[in-house]
């Protein structure tokens, strides 16, 4: 079976583990727990071409005090990068991950989560916003771990992607 | 045909003019030329020679096979040119190398030390070095054989970049295990630790230890190596997982640098990594013998035992009955006896007159033993002998002072009862002597307080009892001389009451039988005898003997045969004791006591012990 190692990405508490969670173990927690330095978790994801194991490490959420431990994404062969709806300013922090993603991993594969959609009446993500990071070509999903909406399209969207990617190092 | 002759004729020209340069210029000339094409063609090549070198490399490696001797040659003349020059580009590349190597070893040898210093103390450490020396073991070489002992569980080749596992095997104890979480989990741990103690990328994590488990892992150019043990990562376990990690980087090259996260293709390393799987357990006993020299070391040990054992009980028994032949001749004592190896000693204390014993002793030992009689003759009439034989024999406790004459053997001061007995009970002594005077000696017995109060307490009561007062005819009164009698009982009455101190268990009762002859009717007799109780009684109260203890009984005339007048008019005091005496007081305290009734009982028992003792 063909092994892939994809990274969540994401400021601190944007629901990176929950999403994990939801996809992995089908649950989901109103608690937080945040994480410290990685966690691990395995999936087997049956796409049309091969069934592809996905061994996705949940790293420890980012912000401007704690700058993410680039070692982690070694060898990783995609990115999940999750924002919260919630919390614009989460977007900025995005923005530098994608930076730092590039620059250890190359143009590698990501995709573009905003999460906690289930929380519409705190909604604060304006279409102008959504334009610009189409217009990046970021194509954002919104998702939703506690209701699960979109959560599985996410981790196979990226699956996909990633079996077109050689993980031969760099 | 023209063009063949225009072609030799232009041939012809070049070689003359050929040959004219030559003439002219001569050897200056053929220098000059190749001068000028060398170094044309030089820089032609040098501005070429990468880039053709790259295109070549691209098509094929044929330019590294042909690079490799000459690097091959020129790194060795290199080295023989200046050794110090490539040491000093090398080390800085294998220096970390070495040291941690180094350091890892220390550190190795150091838990070794430790473990078997920990291990070289108590039971088992006592019983291995028993082990150790049956066999024929040094203790170090053995305690280090007993201490390796480990199963490896895991062995996990993991992609060094991403943290994927490649291949994987496991035991029979852990089929089960999550190897790819695993695998990735070593990744991380190792990130993390390189990210917290800002580690360079040479150092990386070598060994997990949880519990009784450790994790070795040893990392290479592209692959990392771990394995998974229980129990002590030997010397053994550590080269195999090194050479297993170099010969996969060296034979299965193409594969690694091909892994595309597709475990299926790594199947070549499969047996490789399975090589890895070792387990030693501790070394066994090479067979399980019944131990049958120690068997017979100890059935010859019981055997030689109970010969032992028989032979001391026979001469024992000979012992025994040459001391028994001993005692039984006349004017013969037996001062002591020795038995050694193979010979018996009797001290013996003789009279001139009684004959040699050797020869029947030696009858009774027969030739198993030699027989020595150590004789001393004394004349037995010598008080200096018998002094002398009294005072080394008994080593008298209280050394009394001892006197012979005419067949009685004085003894005065202290004497110990025990010394006593043992004096009355010695052959020698009673048949030399017919008594032993102690009348001039003070009995000293070892008994405790409680005893010889108990004793003191029954020579009084047998001393009451054994009173009788005897009156004259018709009297009630005692004369003098009974009188006296009378005063003496009291006062031992009182020395009774003094020691029982109010326990019925000494001091029951004071029972006080009044008796009279045969003469007159029998109600007379009855008065009489009651009349003579009494007066006993109200003296033994007037001296201070308590009334509630006194039992008065007339007894009239009782017809005994054996006794003469005189002694049928008397009156006899009893001390009677209860035998619960507590619970008797207790009862009398409470006023239940029906004293009537207990006076009848008491008077019952006391009448039918003397008229068994007047039909005796």
């Amino acid at each position: 079976m063909i092994s892939r190692k994809i990274c969540m990405l994401g400021s601190f508490a944007v629901g990176k583990t929950s999403l994990v969670k939801r996809f992995v173990e089908s649950i989901f927690s109103e608690k937080y727990k945040t994480t410290i330095g990685v966690q691990i978790s395995k999936k087997v994801v049956t796409l049309t071409a091969a069934d592809v194991q996905l061994l996705i490490w949940d790293i420890e959420g980012a912000d401007d005090f704690i700058k993410m431990k680039t070692r982690y994404l070694s060898g990783a062969a995609g990115c999940i990068l999750v924002v919260d709806g919630t919390r614009p300013n989460t977007a900025k922090t995005a923005n530098e991950l994608v930076e730092l993603m590039q620059q250890e991993l190359g143009d590698k594969p990501f995709v573009f989560l905003i999460n906690k959609h289930d929380l519409l009446h705190e909604w604060r993500i304006d279409d102008a916003q959504l334009k610009l990071w189409q217009a990046n070509g970021w194509a954002p999903i919104f998702t939703s771990a506690k209701t699960g909406e979109n959560v599985e399209l996410a981790f196979h969207q990226l699956a996909e992607r990633t079996l077109k990617e050689s993980v031969k190092p760099t | 045909m023209t063009t063949i002759l225009n072609q030799s004729a232009s041939s012809q020209q070049t070689d003359e003019l050929k040959r004219l340069r030559e003439l002219v210029l001569g050897d200056e000339y053929r220098d000059a030329i190749e001068q000028v094409v060398d170094k044309g063609f030089s820089r032609n090549v040098a501005d070429v020679v990468s880039e053709a070198i790259e295109i070549r490399n691209q098509q094929d490696d044929t330019i590294g096979q042909a690079l490799a001797p000459v690097v091959d040659t020129a790194l060795k003349k290199s080295i023989e040119k200046s050794p110090q020059s490539i040491v000093n580009v090398i080390f800085p590349i294998i220096g970390p190398s070495i040291r941690k190597a180094v350091s890892s070893a220390i550190l190795d040898l150091l838990l070794s030390i430790n473990q078997l210093i920990e291990r070289s103390v108590g039971i088992r450490s006592l019983k291995w070095r028993i082990e150790a020396w049956r066999e024929g073991t040094p203790y170090a070489k053995y305690i280090l054989l007993k201490n390796i002992k480990y199963r490896v569980d895991q062995v996990f080749l993991i992609q060094k970049e991403t943290g994927i596992l490649m291949a994987s095997m496991n035991n029979r104890f852990y089929q089960d295990a999550d190897n790819d979480l695993v695998s990735s989990m070593l990744t991380a741990i190792n990130d993390f630790v390189i990210d917290s103690f800002n580690a360079t990328e040479e150092e990386t994590l070598e060994r997990i230890r949880f519990g009784d488990r450790v994790i070795q892992i040893n990392v290479g150019q592209k692959v990392i190596l771990a394995v998974a043990v229980t129990g002590l990562v030997s010397h053994e376990v550590k080269e195999r997982a090194i050479e297993t990690l170099e010969s996969i980087e060296l034979n299965q090259q193409d594969l690694i640098a091909e892994f595309d996260g597709d475990t299926e293709t790594m199947h070549a390393v499969l047996p490789a990594l399975e090589n890895c799987l070792v387990e030693k357990k501790h070394i066994q006993a090479e067979k399980k013998s019944r131990p049958w020299i120690a068997y017979s070391l100890v059935l010859v040990g019981a055997l030689w035992l109970t010969l032992m054992g028989y032979q001391s009980w026979v001469v024992n028994q000979k012992i025994a009955r040459s001391i028994s032949f001993i005692k039984s001749q006349q004017a013969v004592a037996l001062l002591g006896h020795k038995l050694e190896s193979e010979q018996v000693t009797f001290d013996l204390l003789q009279d001139p007159s009684s004959g040699d014993l050797s020869a029947q002793l030696e009858a009774i030992f027969g030739n198993d033993y030699r027989v020595v009689v150590n004789a001393t003759y004394a004349n037995l009439d010598q008080n200096e002998v018998w002094l002398n034989y009294l005072n080394n024999h008994y080593r008298f406790t209280n050394k009394p002072q001892m006197d012979l004459a005419e067949g009685i053997l004085f003894i005065r001061g202290e004497i110990d009862a025990n010394d006593l007995a043992k004096l009355n009970q010695d052959d020698l002594v009673t048949s030399k002597f017919t008594t032993i005077d102690v009348s001039d000696a003070r009995v000293v017995s070892p008994l405790t307080a409680e005893q010889l109060r108990n004793i003191e307490i029954s020579k009084l009561k047998n001393k009451i009892n054994a009173v009788q007062l005897f009156f004259e005819t018709s009297k009630t009164a005692l004369n003098p001389s009974e009188q006296s009698k009378l005063r003496v009982l009291a006062e031992d009455l009182l020395e009774l009451q003094r020691m029982a101190n109010g326990d019925l268990s000494i001091l029951g009762q004071v029972l006080i039988l009044g008796f009279a002859d045969s003469a007159g009717t029998a109600q007379k007799n009855l008065n009489l005898s009651e009349d003579r109780a009494k007066y006993v009684s109200d003296y033994f109260v007037a001296q201070g003997i308590d009334q509630n203890l006194i039992v008065i009984h007339p007894m009239g005339h009782v017809d005994v045969k054996n006794l003469d007048a005189k002694q049928q008019r008397r009156v006899t005091v009893s001390v009677i004791s209860s035998r619960s005496g507590r619970a008797e007081k207790n009862i009398e305290q409470e006023g239940q006591l029906d004293r009537s009734k207990a006076n009848q009982e008491s008077e019952r028992r006391l009448l039918s012990k003397e008229s068994e003792e007047d039909s005796s």
